[in-house]
């Protein structure tokens, strides 16, 4: 096994690397740039605005990386923008290109009544069972921090909900790559669990 | 949605300390025993803010706790917080805020910068996103009229409040912190006036401050404005298990908490 955590230096990498620790990960690589080494669990931490992520990400061919771990049908795990990223388009700032790994735009929350950003204690609507979410009770809640959500295309890469004026994904997954919306590594334990249950994915 | 229910912890050459009025700064005890505390108490966020001033800033710390700089502490803080925590204090660029992410921050709180560079809060809402920054003002009475005061700077400011937050939200900022130097440490309530005001002239989330003596001013609050966030410093400090009694007080008064 082999975990890597993307860092972009944008995000709150230390709370992922905490997160890991707690959980008895010890050892990871922290990956800045294009690398040929391989990873069997890949993990991008989520902080930080679209485009500038995105910015990082082709400077430092990171994309190249992701995406080739997608070929290789290895584990991805995104959290929030982390998430985000693997998108056609998003529109956070301006238009920008994402990694098209998951078909949909990264669009802001259509809301009239709630204020934006979203932030805050809501609740995971589980709407499909996998692996990832067998020792979560539904409707537990985790903590979401964002104003854009993925409106992902098509329904079948959908895992989790969350109502926030209406239902927003909260959990994707495609092949073997993950993401969520609300931040797990700060989630408590049922954070932790899921960040686990990734983990020990094989 | 869940009401967040937030603890705000101070900083201060060292220690971990609680404020009155901004002025009177009491020593607490040690600077991470506290977030771990919290933690076990599976707390919905904590803000923590160093407010140790002048050149004692980044300062080595000489007290008795032997916890490091600020910095230090937030990295040995955040090790077992799994809850999601604001750090602020002395952020001053982009670098600044860099560190503070790195060492543990999920979100970062400014305040003296909003009046002396303002510009920098756009900055860190592009590279960081606005929902990971907080504005934080802070507010006194001067002749029975509200104006903005900043403790790092020790000045008071002239802006028209209500114009200056729709301002920070245009420039950016995710949430407003917003605390009474007045009410801050005295346990006499939140001054809702305020905290209402300011409410309705923004359209991001406000995390209202300072003055919460007993369990009666958090719902106090939340009778008369509606909130997505409450927050309190000493009432934490001083009563045991008070996380937990003041979220079962507040869920038996029928409020949405987690």
């Amino acid at each position: 096994m082999q975990i890597g955590i993307i860092n972009t230096k944008t995000s709150n990498i230390k709370s992922v690397i905490n997160a890991l620790n707690y959980l008895g990960y010890k050892k990871f690589k922290l990956i800045t740039e294009f690398t040929d080494e391989k990873f069997t669990h890949l993990i991008m931490p989520g902080n930080g605005n679209y485009k500038s992520n995105m910015d990082i990400i082709y400077k430092n061919k990171l994309d190249k990386l992701i995406i080739k771990h997608y070929e290789d049908n290895k584990f991805f795990f995104g959290i929030c923008v982390g998430m985000q990223i693997l998108s056609t388009y998003g529109f956070e700032t301006k238009k920008e290109k994402g990694l098209n790994i998951i078909e949909g735009d990264v669009i802001k929350i259509p809301t009239k009544s709630l204020r934006l950003p979203h932030i805050g204690w809501n609740e995971l609507c589980i709407t499909k069972k996998d692996i990832i979410t067998k020792d979560i009770n539904n409707m537990s809640s985790f903590y979401f921090l964002h104003s854009y959500y993925f409106d992902i295309k098509n329904k079948i890469d959908l895992i989790g909900t969350v109502l926030f004026d209406k239902n927003l994904p909260a959990i994707i997954k495609k092949n073997n790559f993950y993401g969520v919306q609300f931040h797990a590594e700060k989630s408590q334990y049922n954070g932790l669990k899921l960040i686990d249950k990734f983990l020990k994915l094989r | 949605m869940k009401i967040r229910l937030i603890p705000i912890l101070f900083y201060k050459n060292g220690n971990l300390v609680r404020s009155e009025n901004f002025d009177i700064h009491q020593i607490l005890g040690d600077p991470v025993t506290q977030v771990k505390r919290y933690n076990s108490w599976d707390i919905d966020e904590i803000i923590y803010i160093n407010i140790s001033n002048g050149k004692n800033f980044e300062q080595k710390n000489k007290s008795f706790f032997n916890k490091g700089s600020f910095q230090e502490v937030m990295s040995i803080a955040s090790k077992e917080c799994f809850s999601p925590i604001v750090f602020g204090g002395g952020i001053n660029n982009l670098e600044d805020a860099k560190k503070y992410f790195q060492n543990g921050a999920d979100k970062i709180s400014i305040n003296s910068l909003l009046f002396n560079n303002i510009d920098k809060l756009n900055e860190f809402a592009n590279v960081f996103g606005s929902q990971s920054i907080i504005a934080s003002i802070d507010v006194k009475k001067i002749n029975n009229q509200y104006k903005m005061y900043s403790a790092k700077n020790n000045m008071i400011y002239d802006h028209d409040i209500l114009k200056f937050v729709k301002d920070i939200e245009k420039r950016g900022a995710g949430e407003i912190l917003l605390n009474s130097v007045d009410k801050d440490g005295m346990g006499e309530g939140y001054d809702i006036n305020l905290i209402k005001a300011v409410n309705d002239a923004i359209s991001i989330p406000l995390i209202p401050c300072g003055g919460v003596g007993k369990f009666d001013h958090f719902s106090d609050l939340l009778s008369q404005i509606e909130l997505s966030a409450i927050a309190a410093g000493n009432i934490f400090n001083f009563t045991e298990r008070s996380y937990e009694k003041i979220k079962q007080f507040l869920k038996d008064k029928k409020y949405n908490f987690r």
